[in-house]
């Protein structure tokens, strides 16, 4: 069996002037704070959509050098990109700044500018305060691919408490009704919440092992020809079974309530609710995947005694949250929460797979995030497309919409298909990596369970598309006119009903991703097989 | 040399002469001018000239000069405490028999000292530029409010060299007087009298206080002077011997009961009443004044005291510490948690932006005090690092509030309510981005500076060897984030809600470009200097603490 050691670290490390060959993953990485120097000034009234091309410039370069740098690096073979940039000999406490990339984190390396890119297409001209969310969303760009490289606890700390606020303006700022502050609260104190924990832990941690630097917790480099076989990790002299269980739960529970998982998820919901669309699709597909990130990058390796000893209870909260949510779906009337309550349920299944200790489980998990990241994208774009026309996310309106949009129904269509876990569509492969994950490291109960879960979700899902795209809506509206003695206002006057070639520049791309995850779905397996597998030898699982 | 010691102390000297020539001069020449002073007429700021000025042919404005000699002297001040202080680290005297301290943390001390009161004389000179009597810019019409800074500076730098009780109260006292009339030197103003009448009642109080500690320390021990009582402390003993024991209870009793009064002065939590009330009675500037300067020079006589009375000589009892079951090591923990919280709490109501900022200084205190709390070097450097950061923050908040003032000019309204921080953006984007930096900064969202003192503090306490620290450490991040819901608010106010025209629009009486864009943009670039170089700074303010021992 291989084990992730990565044989071919490139070090590198130089000042401001870079003279090394792959200076283009620096460039790319501060590219957004290059374009955001720009934004200083007021240069408006020379041209109104300045902004938007800028960002889109942006994004655009940053995703084609990073698409050309994982071209270059051969991630068959275990390689590992670290880039130490010393500037002016800047140290955070004890750190270092590393741009870290391996098999694992090029994917959402890739996946950030992308997603950013499609979501600045979604915003329309005739949206309020334009310079300040491009601002908002190439300084996203920055600190969330800063996140995907970053291979230190602070560095790690510093980018997931940075993206709170920028959140916090998206909700606030761009959100539809007067409840978006109560939302923002909810988003910012849970966050820091969960943050403050994982403070506690990176203070314990690196007070006892006197760094922060996955370099020295996580890997030993080899001195000589001798192959290492098993990894060590040196939390396990350091750190006796009560403490490895206590900052197990400690960094668990921390990334879990941005993940979320069950109890906690209260906000996430609340918050779909109430942002805008280009709030919501980052939310879904970039911030819930940082805490699935963070959980195989620090909170698994570490601490395994924590782990096995904390497995049942990660496997309860996983299957309560996933039962939960998939019975749920079926009581809900808002779009946006419908779709956050399946991103709940799909992150609950993944922290399932997480407490299965199998490597296909694993593998399905961390596959699961990235399909993930596509299908909810996609969703988002659907239901922000929709809210537009119907200037309202209550599905009792929606009833007409394959009449009067048949495009937009179909795509709707295929979304929602994709997210239940449709063959033919990215995300079958990786629940069924999932569920047998589960099986093969827990009981059949367990698998039973889950896979019961995802099939209530699937069947809710057709119920919510039978309701959209079959359900007749005048007869709907007098019903309840008649039952709640009210109303319902006309629907708005809207040029077009259907989706418009605008549109369809952020949502096909996500279609052909949905499919194509799918069918190139032994690529993103055999990538991830190894770090994988090596995770799953580090927790004893064999 | 016994002879040559006062060459120590020119500053000082300087400091005293001047200032008590100054004020001859002031009421000199005030006396002839007394019509222009109240301003009646609505005259614009204007300064007023000595009468015999025809000697100079008008050349001559006395209060000019004393500003510059009140900068000449902060750049000569500097350059002396460096010479004197931070060349010879090693050099350990007390002169004057033992009522000056020349140790390399009192330099240090007064190096901050002067660099402090450069910043805020900036701040001075910016928001009370321009305007007329009526709207709060008489203050600088006076020669009474050069005269009283100036007495703060002095005080200031005689407390952080003072190396015994009696004259540390003297200076203290000195400091603290002036404080009082400075708060209340709105006239016009019922809520500065209020203000100064209620710093004057507590502070008189504490004050009590204090000196019944000095007072019982002394007859227990006979001692005034901090290092030999480090000696006391180091020689004493229990073993077989109970009389011992008593004499150390009843030393530590009334060290703590004098802890009281720098509890008072520093607003942590028993004591921290009066500090909302004064921030929001005293004119802005003055609110500043007294956040920074009434505190960081008696947290340096604080960690002096800490440090000679715990490990300085090599005792089996440090001060800390007990035979018994019951320690203290937890005191300053509990204090500081216990600020922290109400802290926290009591801000959360306020809709008052000065009173809010009264609250956010007792809870940065907090984690003061918890720093204190560690029984370390570090942890006391640390306690320095998270002060400096928290001026820092201060000054660089009230640049780029005195900056819009400035530009709005003749119509200024005092921002009372937080809401009204709103309009910032509308007369200069570049103080309300500075703004929401520092509020930004102060919610300790990483990596910025105030996460960065605090995750300095909480560092060095998990390493001291207080149980439950880790506990403790959980609590104090978890309240922290209730602080960090009112300055959310204030941020709420100025970047999301819309831009509230208050009043009148000021875009359209916006003076032109002005100088006092610099201190803004300098003030921010400090910010992020010494965010990079924390590090060191950290380093160098362990090895400056760790001089105390050496004596």
């Amino acid at each position: 069996m291989m084990v992730f050691r990565p044989e071919a670290v490139e070090h590198m490390s130089y000042g401001l002037w870079f003279y090394a060959a792959h200076q283009s993953v620096t460039i790319g990485y501060f590219l957004p704070l290059l374009f955001l120097i720009i934004f200083v000034f007021d240069l408006d009234r020379f041209f109104v959509s300045l902004w938007r091309y800028l960002t889109l410039l942006c994004l655009g370069l940053q995703l084609s050098i990073f698409l050309y740098v994982a071209h270059l690096l051969d991630f068959t073979v275990q390689t590992s990109l670290r880039i130490t940039l010393n500037v002016f000999d800047f140290s955070l406490f004890t750190t270092y700044w590393m741009i870290n990339l391996d098999s694992r984190s090029v994917w959402f390396f890739i996946l950030v500018p992308f997603i950013l890119f499609l979501a600045t297409l979604s915003v329309r001209p005739s949206s309020m305060r334009p310079k300040q969310l491009y601002f908002i969303i190439l300084a996203l760009d920055f600190i969330l691919v800063a996140f995907f490289t970053s291979y230190d606890l602070l560095m790690f700390y510093v980018f997931l408490e940075a993206s709170i606020l920028p959140m916090f303006l998206l909700i606030s700022i761009w959100g539809s009704r007067s409840r978006r502050s109560n939302a923002s609260y909810t988003y910012f104190f849970f966050s820091m919440f969960a943050s403050v924990l994982f403070l506690v832990a990176i203070i314990v941690v690196a007070q006892r092992t006197g760094t922060t630097c996955l370099t020295a917790l996580y890997e030993v480099p080899t001195t000589d020809n001798i192959i290492n076989n098993t990894l060590n990790i040196r939390t396990h002299e350091l750190f006796n079974a009560f403490e490895q269980k206590a900052l197990f739960v400690c960094l668990f529970v921390a990334l879990a309530i941005k993940l979320p998982i069950f109890p906690a998820h209260i906000w996430l919901p609340e918050v779909h609710a109430e942002a805008s669309t280009v709030g919501s699709v980052i939310l879904a597909s970039l911030y819930l995947k940082m805490a699935g990130f963070g959980m195989f990058f620090f909170v698994l390796p570490f601490f395994p005694i924590g782990y096995d000893s904390f497995r049942p209870y990660g496997l309860v909260l996983g299957i309560l949250g996933l039962l939960y949510c998939s019975v749920i779906l079926f009581r809900q009337i808002d779009i946006k929460k419908f779709i956050a309550y399946t991103s709940v349920l799909h992150m609950n299944m993944m922290v399932i797979a997480i407490f299965s200790c199998s490597s296909t489980g694993f593998t399905g998990a961390y596959f699961s995030m990235i399909v993930h990241s596509f299908t909810s994208a996609l969703l988002f774009f659907v239901a922000g497309m929709i809210y537009d026309r119907y200037h309202t996310r209550i599905v009792f309106y929606m009833g007409d919409l394959s009449s009067r949009s048949p495009n937009m129904a179909m795509i709707l269509y295929i979304a929602l298909l994709t997210n239940l876990g449709f063959p033919f569509m990215g995300m079958f492969p990786a629940e069924l990596a999932m569920v047998e994950g589960i099986y093969e490291g827990t009981s059949l109960v367990v698998a039973i369970l889950s896979a019961v879960g995802a099939s209530i979700a699937a069947v809710a899902h057709f119920y919510f598309l039978n309701r959209f795209l079959r359900g007749t809506s005048s007869s709907d509206y007098k019903h309840f006119e008649r039952i709640h003695n009210l109303k319902y206002p006309e629907l708005p006057k809207v040029e077009n009903w259907d989706c418009v070639s605008s549109e369809y520049c952020y949502i096909l791309p996500l279609i052909f991703f949905v499919f194509q995850t799918n069918w190139m779905s032994g690529l993103y397996f055999s990538l991830l097989a190894d770090s994988m597998n090596a995770l799953y030898i580090i927790l004893g699982g064999f | 040399m016994v002879g040559l010691e006062f060459l120590y102390v020119t500053t000082e000297l300087f400091m005293c002469f001047g200032l008590l020539a100054l004020l001859l001069l002031g009421l000199f020449s005030f006396a002839a001018y007394s019509g222009s002073r109240t301003g009646s007429d609505g005259y614009s700021l204007s300064w007023g000239v000595p009468y015999f000025v025809n000697l100079f042919s008008g050349l001559v404005d006395c209060f000019r000069a004393f500003l510059l000699i009140i900068f000449s002297l902060s750049v000569l001040s500097l350059l002396l405490v460096y010479k004197f202080s931070f060349s010879m680290p090693e050099v350990f005297e007390v002169l004057f028999y033992g009522a000056y301290d020349l140790s390399s943390f009192a330099g240090f001390g007064k190096f901050l000292v002067v660099l402090t009161f450069l910043g805020f004389l900036i701040i001075l000179f910016v928001y009370f530029e321009g305007g007329t009597v009526a709207k709060h810019s008489s203050f600088l019409l006076n020669f009474e409010a050069f005269f009283l800074l100036g007495i703060v500076f002095l005080a200031s730098f005689l407390i952080v060299s003072s190396s015994n009780f009696m004259v540390f109260y003297i200076n203290l006292e000195l400091q603290t007087f002036v404080l009082y009339i400075l708060v209340s030197f709105n006239r016009t103003s019922p809520k500065s009298a209020e203000a100064g009448i209620h710093y004057l009642i507590l502070g008189s109080l504490s004050t009590g206080v204090l000196l019944f500690g000095i007072s019982s320390f002394y007859g227990v021990t006979s001692i005034l002077s901090f290092y030999e009582s480090s000696i006391f402390f180091s020689l004493i003993d229990f073993g077989f011997d109970e009389f011992q024991l008593n004499v150390w209870l009843a030393a530590l009793i009334s060290v703590l009961i004098l802890f009281f009064a720098f509890f008072f002065k520093l607003s942590m939590v028993p004591f921290h009443f009066w500090t909302p009330e004064v921030y929001e009675g005293a004119p802005t500037p003055i609110m500043m004044l007294v956040s920074v300067f009434g505190k960081f020079s008696i947290l340096f006589v604080f960690i002096k005291i800490l440090v000679l009375f715990s490990f300085a000589g090599f005792s089996f009892y440090p001060m800390f510490s007990s035979p018994y079951e019951f320690e203290f090591n937890n005191f300053f923990m509990f204090v500081g948690f216990a600020t922290l919280f109400f802290g926290s709490v009591g801000g959360l109501y306020q809709s008052r932006f000065k009173r809010l900022w009264g609250y956010s200084a007792v809870a940065n205190f907090g984690f003061v005090a918890l720093a204190l709390s560690g029984l370390s070097l570090s942890a006391y450097a640390s306690a320095v690092l998270y002060l400096t950061f928290y001026i820092l923050v201060n000054f660089v908040f009230f640049y780029a509030y005195s900056l819009v003032k400035s530009r709005v000019n003749s119509r200024w309204l005092e921002p009372l309510y937080l809401a009204q921080f709103s309009y910032f953006r509308l007369v200069s984007v570049v103080a309300h981005l500075v703004i929401c930096l520092i509020l930004v900064s102060l919610f300790s969202l990483p990596p910025l500076l105030n996460f960065l003192g605090k995750f300095f503090v909480l560092y060095t306490v998990y390493a001291s060897a207080i149980p439950f620290n880790l506990v403790f450490i959980g609590l104090f991040l978890f309240v922290n984030l209730i602080s960090s819901f009112y300055y959310l608010r204030l941020y709420r106010f100025m970047s999301v809600e819309g831009r509230a025209l208050y009043f009148y629009n000021p875009v359209f009486y916006r003076t032109p470009l002005s100088l006092f864009y610099i201190p803004v943009c300098a003030g921010v670039f400090f910010y992020f200097l010494i965010l990079i170089l924390s590090n060191a700074y950290f380093k160098f303010l362990i090895d400056t603490v760790g001089t105390l021992l050496l004596f």
